[in-house]
């Protein structure tokens, strides 16, 4: 009877298990406990997650394993679920939790730290799987604020500038994002994603609520002009933070934009379409370009991330089979990728203490196995075939090309800006003769491969047999772009213009 | 089933050795080759096999699993084998096989000697994924897994920068040409449906009246057929892959890899795959009349000009580097005249002539050539080179192998050309041109390859030889073993084209061919034409005399075309200043452009608003705690001199308690409006 009640409910536990974990290691004192508590209570929600993959049936449309609890004194319900969009994506935040918690084990203030990691994983789950709007919101909300202690806490010499920074970026997004929540209970009448998806909305209703909407994930993702918090966000965090940032919380805003702008506003997102787009390959071109001019590893690497985020929103945008499939995809595995670049990077930081590319040289020599592991997500981050990040890429610009040559062309251009700056900062650091800097440097530590090995095999797992993740978001996303076959965009112009 | 298994073992088996010398590299350590050599040669052997198999039976294909699915979008990853695959198999896995052979002694002691022989056989699985992959995917996905390996390779002795730079070169412009590569392949599935090529390949004649608007997005009107853009957009690949100007830039440079890594990229593995896959695609050009003319025109002038700057060049590496080119360019102009027989011959005889000489020729030299500066790792003690008894020993195989230079590459390479001067005859489009530049590269090559064989005899110490090779390992036994070798390839894939791909291949094409099975019929009937094997050669012989004569004048050739054409002769010295074109022109413009766009457009139009927002909510946040009675940290806090840098000593934890309480009442009470706001609204 257990079994079958765990079995039913297994999208709602997946998002308690952290939360009895916050208030398990919110008693213990031993630090060592606090420790592998956390580590066990992680692996328990991902071992929950491969469970959930286990029983998701691929070929069922719409969403599986509801649970719906009207929660007292509010208007909102306690309602998760998931579908074939949803899943890849508490896979990946349940995996990538426990490679955060292995790779901070010796952090200082291990308490404080190990709770924020579970109040991310909370809230990540949750935003991946709420079907209630004002759910949403509130897991949405709660994301931000252990990112922020995280960057101010255990940052750089510029953390608080960059923490507040975050904060501040964030606070606008969901400003945005909280108002355009509010407007679409007032114009829909309730809070439950699945009925708001089936209403009718005056185009100019469509257009202010979803432009409101749009900006506050674009801030999360972040889209071209609103990405100025980034770099510093990423130049000072430590290196459990990029993981959560790269990994988890970007994901979070592309996720948005499917989940709200695409589902239920499909009008609004086709004439909006063309000019994402647009962005999008600007941000690949741009992101790529600037971070050549940079020195500190992690803010190039923070360049790079709004590059391949850019690929991400192409897709979400190319509003086709295989583009959204495509980046679906390529969430998961940019969250994989970027996140285990991130953490090298972090590692080498916390052996010296110098964010300055031009310090290294000659890793290959003084740790084989970091070069190693390296490489293999260096070239995964270029998009190389047989990782992840090629089939991801190679999707969305099949669906890409449905309507633009140019744009797959400028985005082809893109990789290979990429590829520049990346083999650019590899042979600095890894090849070549060694530093005296770096010469006395450990290699990686058992744990720290433990930790990393497992997304090595990931990334080459989807890349060399891509089917795998791409049959459980294949139905999803088959019945999402089903609106936008008979989709009359909406006339912005004529909008402004009529009396 | 058993054959197919067969088939599936070929690219398993260096697949297999990769992945546990990779992971076992702790263990196996200098017996790595233990592994690696018998997977090659089993792979080798299932490869003659092959050819056997498809003799007999014909084509077949193979399929694996399937890799996307997607909508319309449906990858398969599959095998199809036909004559063109085997052959190209067979000459792979040989040559690869005795790379391996010869690597096991070149690379005793190197440190990472495991990591080299994971290497080698995965660039050895990749080239043969490449000519067995089933669909377009496949083979964009082990092209660039190919580039992988030879950057990762060319870097191998990564404590020299040179090396470095020259992996990083090669992996970018092939790279460029890669973006045109993949373009082509969207346009390709988004054009026909399918990237699987047979499938291609059969439908590409209903799309020969499909048109496509180049202009459309600027408003603008330009029809040109859609097959023209997708074999124009696919040739990009070979451009870079295959060493075609304008992106030969990076062969030259790849030769600072390892000896046996430059035998692998040169004769086996990375640059056959541009000329594999403009003979795989055929059928498609064919129907590009106007894209076979760029080819042959890419193809021609690309053999010209690297004849004439091997003819200047001293450094041994180079002169290599070059003549390959030049053959590589013989190969891509033979496939846009139309003559793919001539072309896929030639790549195998010059794939099998080119190992040979890296393996065998090239480190035998060493013992005539003298010093040797010894930049690499390892020691250089007690080598042969310095002591005469063991240069005598070397005397008989030396003689046995300089003969065999002399004369087997004339005879073999000049056959391969030779083919292709008959078919050219029955070109019509600019038959004179190709002509002329079919026979001066003839001449050139043969002007500079018998130079090269005499400098042996009688050194003059004109060519360079010094930094070509490492000298140590050429035991005589390893030498006459690699001869025999050598030869093996040469006459067993001169037997097998006869066999297979001369009637095979003209079938292939034929159903296709504009001209269909009359040109078939035409060329199988024409045979032997005496004007062009007389010219051709005629043009070789010349070569050969006119290196005879340099050689007894006094002069070297250099010297006597440098006092003519000054300007000419400098121009083919510094290969053609294309290094110094991109250096000027792209790559520092390019750094240039990155920074100004990141300080002015990120800096200063997009960080620094944001910035000062945040310094902003520090101004009242201290401002704040002055009034609640905080302490500050001292009148000169920095964080207003530094926009907002905040040292040490000014994230006191009380400051920071306020700035959190500020923050914290900020959400909350967002949070409140929020929530009252759904209160009201429901």
């Amino acid at each position: 009877m257990e079994n079958s009640f765990l079995v039913s409910h297994l999208v709602s536990w997946i998002v308690l298990t952290p939360a009895i974990g916050l208030v398990i290691v919110g008693f213990i004192r031993h630090v060592e406990t606090i420790r592998w508590a956390t580590l066990g209570i992680t692996l328990i929600a991902l071992g929950l997650t491969l469970g959930l993959w286990a029983n998701f049936d691929n070929a069922a449309i719409g969403l599986q394993m509801v649970d719906r609890v009207q929660l007292p004194l509010v208007t909102f319900k306690f309602a998760v679920g998931i579908d074939g969009i949803s899943l890849p994506l508490v896979f990946l935040a349940t995996s990538i939790i426990p490679l955060c918690v292995l790779v901070s084990w010796r952090i200082d203030n291990t308490k404080a730290f190990m709770m924020l990691i579970l109040l991310v994983e909370l809230a990540v789950t949750g935003v991946f799987t709420a079907l209630d709007a004002f759910l949403f919101l509130v897991f949405w909300e709660i994301a931000m604020i252990p990112m922020y202690f995280v960057i101010a806490f255990w940052g750089g010499p510029k953390r608080v500038h960059a923490a507040i920074k975050f904060l501040l970026f964030s606070v606008a997004g969901s400003l945005l994002l909280g108002l355009g929540i509010e407007a679409l209970h007032h114009f829909g009448g309730t809070f439950d994603l699945l009925a708001l998806r089936q209403m009718e909305y005056a185009p100019n209703v469509q257009f202010w609520i979803f432009l409101a909407l749009l900006l506050g994930f674009a801030i999360k993702v972040p889209m071209l002009p609103v990405h100025g918090w980034i770099a510093d966000a990423h130049g000072e965090a430590p290196a459990v933070g990029h993981v959560i940032l790269s990994g988890l919380l970007l994901k979070m805003g592309a996720y948005g934009l499917i989940r709200f702008c695409l589902s239920i506003f499909p009008e609004a997102s086709a004439s909006f379409a063309p000019l994402i787009q647009g962005l999008s390959v600007l941000a690949i071109l741009y992101g790529g370009i600037v971070a050549m001019a940079q020195s500190a590893i992690k803010r190039f690497i923070a360049y790079s991330s709004i590059a391949h985020m850019g690929f991400i929103t192409l897709g979400i945008f190319g509003l086709n089979q295989q583009s959204i499939q495509g980046a679906v995809f390529q969430m998961v595995s940019h969250g994989m990728t970027l996140g285990t670049l991130f953490l090298a990077a972090g590692m080498l930081y916390d052996r010296t203490h110098n964010p300055i590319i031009r310090a290294y040289g000659g890793l290959q020599q003084v740790m084989p196995k970091f070069a190693a592991l390296l490489t293999i997500f260096v070239m995964a981050s270029i998009g190389l075939p047989g990782t992840g990040s090629f089939v991801g890429e190679f999707m969305i610009l099949a669906g890409t090309s449905h309507h633009s040559y140019l744009l797959v062309l400028l985005a082809l251009i893109g990789i290979v800006v990429g590829a520049v700056y990346m083999l650019w900062m590899f042979q600095r650091m890894v090849l070549g003769p060694v530093t005296p800097y770096v010469s006395t440097l450990p290699d990686l530590t058992r744990r720290e491969i433990v930790a990393v090995l497992p997304m090595a095999v990931v990334v080459l797992a989807i890349g060399l047999y891509p089917n795998i993740l791409l049959n459980p978001i294949q139905a999803s996303v088959s019945t999402l772009v089903q609106h936008f076959a008979q989709v009359q965009p909406l006339r912005i112009l004529a909008m402004f213009t009529a009396p | 089933m058993m054959m197919n298994t067969a088939y599936i073992l070929i690219p398993a088996l260096p697949f297999a050795a990769f992945l546990i010398i990779a992971l076992g590299s702790r263990w196996l350590g200098e017996s790595s080759h233990r592994l690696a050599i018998p997977a090659v040669a089993a792979s080798f052997f299932l490869s003659i096999l092959a050819c056997v198999d498809v003799y007999q039976q014909g084509a077949r294909s193979i399929p694996l699993y399937t890799l996307i699915t997607s909508g319309s979008l449906t990858v398969e990853a599959g095998l199809y084998v036909d004559a063109i695959t085997v052959i190209i198999l067979f000459l792979v896995t040989g040559v690869s096989s005795l790379v391996h052979v010869f690597s096991s002694r070149y690379m005793q002691a190197d440190p990472r000697y495991a990591r080299f022989f994971a290497l080698i056989a995965l660039f050895t699985f990749a080239m043969v994924m490449l000519v067995m992959g089933a669909n377009l995917f496949m083979l964009f996905m082990f092209w660039e897994i190919m580039g992988l390996c030879s950057y990762l390779l060319i870097s191998h002795w990564s404590r020299r920068p040179s090396a470095c730079d020259a992996a990083t070169k090669a992996f970018l412009v092939n790279g460029v040409a890669d973006v045109g590569l993949a373009f082509g392949i969207y346009v390709t599935w988004a054009t026909f449906g399918t990237l699987d090529i047979q499938a291609i390949l059969s439908a590409a004649p209903q799309y020969v009246d499909q048109t496509v608007n180049l202009l459309g997005w600027l408003g603008l009107e330009w029809q040109v057929p859609i097959l023209s853009v997708i074999a124009l957009l696919l040739f990009m690949g070979p451009i870079g892959k295959s060493a075609q100007i304008p992106l030969h830039v990076w062969l030259p440079f790849a030769m600072e890899a390892p000896t046996p890594v430059s035998a692998l990229i040169h004769a086996a593995t990375m640059v056959n795959a541009g000329v594999y896959l403009l003979i795989r695609m055929a059928p498609l050009y064919v129907l590009a009349p106007a894209i076979m003319n760029v080819v042959a025109v890419v193809g021609g002038v690309t053999a010209l000009f690297a004849a004439l700057v091997a003819l200047t060049q001293v450094d041994i590496k180079r002169i290599l580097a070059y003549s390959t080119i030049s053959q590589l360019g013989f190969m891509v102009m033979a496939c846009g005249v139309g003559a793919y027989g001539a072309a896929i011959f030639h790549l195998v005889t010059h794939g099998a002539m080119k190992s040979f000489l890296f393996l065998s020729a090239g480190s035998a030299l060493q013992y005539i050539g003298g010093a040797h500066h010894g930049d690499h790792e390892g020691d250089h003690a007690g080598h042969g080179h310095s002591s005469g008894t063991r240069v005598s020993r070397q005397y008989v195989n030396l003689y046995v192998g300089a003969l065999i230079m002399a004369v087997i590459p004339p005879i073999v390479i000049f056959w391969g050309p030779y083919e292709q001067l008959w078919e050219l005859s029955h070109v019509d489009h600019a038959r004179v041109a190709f002509w002329i530049t079919a026979l001066g590269t003839t001449f050139f090559v043969a002007f500079y390859l018998f130079q090269g064989v005499m400098e042996i005899f009688t050194p003059s110490g004109r060519v360079d030889w010094s930094e070509g090779f490492r000298p140590r390992m050429m035991r005589p036994q390893l030498f006459s073993a690699s001869l025999l070798l050598g030869l093996i390839p040469i006459t067993a894939g001169l037997a097998l084209f006869r066999l297979l791909i001369w009637g095979d291949f003209l079938v292939f094409i034929s159903p296709v061919h504009p001209e269909g099975v009359e040109a078939l019929a035409r060329i199988s009937l024409a045979g032997w034409s005496p004007v062009s094997l007389l010219l051709g050669v005629g043009s070789a012989i010349a070569g050969w005399a006119t290196a005879f004569y340099f050689h007894l004048h006094p002069a070297h050739p250099s010297a006597w075309w440098a006092e003519r054409k000054k300007t000419l002769y400098l121009f083919f010295l510094n290969q053609g200043y294309f290094d110094q074109v991109y250096e000027t022109m792209i790559i520092r413009p390019y750094l240039r452009f990155a920074s100004w766009l990141w300080k002015n457009l990120d800096v200063r139009l997009i960080d620094r608003p944001s910035s000062g927002l945040v310094n902003a909510s520090f101004r009242m946040a201290t401002g704040l705690s002055k009034v609640v009675g905080v302490k500050k940290t001292g009148e000169d806090d920095p964080l207003y001199r530094q926009g907002g840098t905040v040292p040490h000593h000014a994230s006191d934890p009380r400051f920071l308690r306020i700035l959190l309480v500020l923050l914290v009442g900020l959400l909350v009470l967002i949070e409140g409006i929020e929530f009252v706001f759904s209160l009201m609204m429901t």
